[in-house]
């Protein structure tokens, strides 16, 4: 799942995963275990997308897979159960970004906004990190997530729009918009990437 | 790098660059921190109940068996103590159950037969 070609693998992955899920449903503790370990990397990322802070994403994407496991007995097991997760995980952020900003009233993590480097950011790779992050924070959240699932975790525009339960076309507009902006943040760093 | 506004496939370098950026690592780390959270979140109720549910339902079992023996046995006895009764009191009556419950002629043999048993 993490990887687009990792995702196209497999059969037998989907078998096992339907195991695990159903294990975990039973309360099989190991089960969940695994099932968090699988999908721990999309979700981070992901919650990160949403928040740009590291920790809160962490803290987004911990009570999202709570959650999914509570609410497993409602998942289909006929379907994949990686975007049913995500979806879960870009709620959980969501709602995590929400109340954060009630109560800060400030932008989105202002020092991820900042355009200037930090100074301690000695190679141009991290620079990269941090502008890249920086253009993210700028972009609106359904923008952000829906070209990070598309360009990071490999998903169709079809699975996307399931995902955020937005129409296709909107997808295909959104991670467009969101390519040509993050584009155009880095255009000067072109060589780094 | 996929420069196709409505390219259908992902732009890998983007898309590299992008994890990279968004990558938090430390994912064992992060595992634990979730399953340490889930059993924090589990009631731990449940799993004290679980485990007397265990120990509880090896006793009840045990106390059924033996009240069942018990019940057995007495049931036993009181059967035997009132069949006891009854032929006492038929031979008290002056003949042996068979005797009483047949409509023919009594058999002598059979009758001391059965006052010789007891």
């Amino acid at each position: 799942m993490t990887d687009p070609a990792q995702r196209a693998g497999g059969g037998a992955r989907t078998k096992n995963e339907a195991v695990l899920v159903a294990r975990a449903r039973a309360g099989d503790r190991a089960a969940f275990g695994e099932l968090v370990e699988r999908y721990a990397a999309p979700a981070r990322r992901i919650a990160r997308a949403i928040l740009g802070d590291a920790d809160d994403a962490d803290d987004a994407a911990q009570d999202a897979f709570l959650s999914a496991l509570v609410k497993l007995g409602q998942f289909d097991h006929r379907r994949p159960f990686a975007p049913w997760l995500l979806r879960i995980v870009a709620n959980a952020a969501t709602d995590r970004w929400r109340r954060k900003t009630v109560r800060r009233a400030e932008p989105l993590d202002a020092r991820a906004a900042s355009h200037d480097p930090s100074p301690d950011i000695v190679t141009a790779r991290r620079e990269l990190d941090e502008r890249l992050r920086a253009a993210l924070a700028e972009l609106p959240e359904r923008r952000r997530v829906a070209v990070v699932l598309f360009d990071v975790e490999g998903y169709g525009h079809a699975e996307i729009a399931a995902i955020l339960g937005i129409p296709e076309g909107t997808v295909r507009s959104e991670v467009f918009h969101a390519r040509r902006f993050l584009r155009g943040r880095l255009a000067d760093l072109k060589e780094e990437w | 790098m996929n420069d196709q506004p409505f390219g259908d496939g992902p732009d890998t370098a983007l898309g590299a660059a992008l994890r990279r950026a968004l990558d938090a690592g430390d994912e064992r780390l992060f595992v634990t921190r979730v399953l340490a959270a889930l059993d924090m979140a589990r009631p731990r109720a449940w799993d004290v109940l679980a485990h007397w549910a265990r120990h509880g339902l090896l006793g009840a079992a045990a106390a059924a068996l033996i009240v069942g023996l018990l019940l057995a046995r007495a049931g036993r006895r009181e059967s035997r103590d009132r069949l006891d009764e009854a032929f006492a009191a038929a031979v008290a009556a002056g003949g042996a159950p068979a005797e009483l419950a047949s409509g023919a002629p009594p058999d002598p043999s059979i009758v001391l037969a059965t006052l010789e048993e007891r």
